[in-house]
């Protein structure tokens, strides 16, 4: 194992039963110190490969280690030393967040409630209600709370800013970047690029359970390009627009409506179009998958993703 | 860190024995309130006799002078069917070791706290034990205030007779338990688990209906003649049966455990 590497896994595989691998043949490591970012879309494998690292699930082939520990022989040893924020929070209806926060607390020998306090401040979050009154933005900034308050040495995070209002969404950037600043390290899971981008140092793409690439976020995110759909008012051919800088894959789905990829500047196309009586223009920014085809060779798949730059 | 599930358990839970104690043992005084005196115990019986002896020996009455004591008729009207509801509760708490929250999504929470999945369960196995005991001492008081109130009886009797609930209860525990952690789906769980309740009175009665033939064989397969709450007040504690169903109970607890050690959580 390198040795600034936290977590490595090897060959880490994973089949639900004779279905095709939820997880296939994983090698990843994420370095002590840095954000990393776990990118793909819903049922890429992410909160799959989480499990794992948790030691919930138990891998068909390979092995994961955290902190040079097995993830399986040394599940408890590393457990003490990780903060984890499910993807969707359940808990115990009945009691308040405070009695929630006590007993995980204690499971763990105890936390700081000064520390536990400040988070509580921070996140703008009521401690006294019952778990089942929380809305789930109020449940995920409780999640946050739990996987935060004992400062644990790595954090594991599926989806932490969904349901999080744009506000929180800031402050728990600031808490992602004091827990780097403070020597964490944080692994975290998305569908959502701007977040990644936001925070994370290097971010690994993950496709139908294979990992298809791991790159810094700037190198990553530079690949500029839009979908852009014009609607004009009277009739127009392709030819219109191919040809001009920037622009492909050029369709037209209607007698009046051009669709685009456009990369680059807008001038170009504007002054191709300048002579016509445009209705609309509607501009999309590229999908996860668009962006790793286009960053990895290919055609964005036409198929798109519910995910967002 | 230890004892911290145990005594969380114990202290969300307690108040169950206090419902469940005093429903079952407002049941038990209500029943000795209704048998002022021996007389009428002797009226009883008399109306008993008319009854097939087959039918007598499936609610475990073998001799009917048992029920002209009230000690017996404790036995045959209380003890005999109270383990039905000691099992339910027995079972709601079996799925709560595990069944319960890995089907909410829970599990997930807890198990990524520093605690294996075994102590995780023994921890709860220990409070659902403590509370199953509590249960029986809060319907013996009840019992003990009948007797002090209405009956004169053997409180000693009555006290091992409560008590005797407690092995059965553990193998209804240990089955569920099991289940829980073996199934993964609580409904699915629920529904083996209260089968083998019933069914385990059901083969219970109707082996001793039969004693003469072979269905009597059914007695023997099931927790209930092990348990043995009619005879209970004639035969004593039988330590072999309650040896049985502890050895039975703990021989579940450890599948159980093994099994959710070995396999994935949640899905």
């Amino acid at each position: 194992m390198a040795n600034n590497a936290l977590i490595q896994m090897e060959n880490l595989t994973k089949v639900y039963g004779d279905a095709t691998p939820a997880l296939d043949s994983l090698n990843l490591t994420v370095n002590r110190g840095e954000i990393f970012g776990y990118l793909g879309p819903n049922g890429a494998g992410k909160t799959t490969t989480i499990r794992l690292l948790l030691d919930l699930i138990r891998p068909t082939q390979g092995r994961a280690s955290i902190f040079g520990l097995d993830v399986k022989a040394d599940s408890v040893e590393i457990r003490k030393r990780i903060g984890f924020l499910p993807g969707e929070l359940n808990l115990w209806d009945r009691l308040t967040a405070r009695e929630i926060v006590n007993y995980l607390g204690n499971l763990r020998g105890g936390v700081d409630n000064a520390y536990v306090k400040q988070l509580a401040e921070r996140l703008s979050f009521d401690m006294s209600k019952r778990m089942r009154t929380y809305s789930t933005g109020n449940k995920r900034k409780l999640g946050l709370i739990l996987a935060l308050m004992h400062k644990p040495d790595l954090l594991i995070l599926d989806e932490p800013s969904s349901g999080l209002d744009p506000l929180m969404q800031q402050t728990f950037n600031q808490l992602m970047l004091e827990a780097k600043a403070n020597g964490q390290t944080v692994f975290l899971s998305s569908h959502v690029l701007n977040e990644v981008q936001a925070i994370c140092d290097r971010v690994g793409i993950l496709r139908a359970g294979k990992l298809q690439a791991v790159e810094t976020v700037e190198r990553l995110t530079h690949v500029d390009f839009r979908r852009v759909t014009i609607t004009f008012r009277d009739k127009v051919a392709p030819s219109l627009v191919s040809g001009v800088t920037g622009v492909t894959s050029v369709s037209a789905d209607n007698t009046n409506v051009l669709s685009m990829q456009l990369q680059g500047d807008f001038d170009p196309l504007l002054k191709a179009i300048n002579s016509t009586y445009v209705q609309d223009i509607h501009i999309e920014e590229p999908t996860l998958e668009d962006i790793f085809l286009t960053f990895y060779g290919g055609q964005p798949a036409n198929h798109r993703e519910k995910a967002t730059v | 860190m230890r004892g911290v599930i145990f005594w969380q358990t114990l202290r969300h839970h307690w108040r169950q024995a206090l419902y469940w104690g005093g429903g079952i043992g407002l049941l038990g005084l209500l029943i000795l309130l209704m048998i002022p005196n021996v007389d009428i115990l002797q009226q009883y019986a008399r109306l008993l006799e008319v009854m097939p002896p087959a039918m007598m020996q499936a609610f475990g009455v073998t001799d009917i002078s048992q029920v002209t004591t009230p000690e017996g008729f404790l036995a045959f009207s209380y003890f005999s069917y109270m383990m039905l509801i000691m099992g339910a509760y027995a079972v709601g708490a079996g799925l709560n070791v595990t069944a319960v929250e890995e089907d909410r999504g829970i599990l997930d929470v807890l198990l990524s706290a520093p605690i294996s999945r075994t102590q995780l369960m023994i921890e709860k196995i220990l409070a659902y034990s403590v509370i199953i005991l509590l249960i029986i001492l809060v319907s013996f008081g009840f019992l003990a205030a009948g007797a002090v109130f209405s009956i004169p009886m053997d409180m000693g009797k009555l006290f091992a007779g409560s008590l005797n609930m407690l092995p059965a209860s553990l193998t209804v525990l240990g089955f569920t338990v099991f289940v829980g952690a073996w199934v993964r789906v609580r409904t699915t769980a629920l529904a083996i688990s209260a089968g083998f309740v019933v069914v385990g009175y059901f083969f219970d009665f109707i082996g001793r209906a039969a004693s003469e033939s072979v269905i009597n064989v059914l007695t023997k397969i099931s927790y209930y003649s092990y348990y043995g709450g009619g005879q209970f007040m004639s035969t004593g504690v039988v330590w072999g049966n309650v040896a049985i169903l502890i050895a039975v109970g703990l021989i579940l607890f450890v599948a159980g455990v093994a099994v959710f050690q070995r396999r994935d959580i949640g899905l």
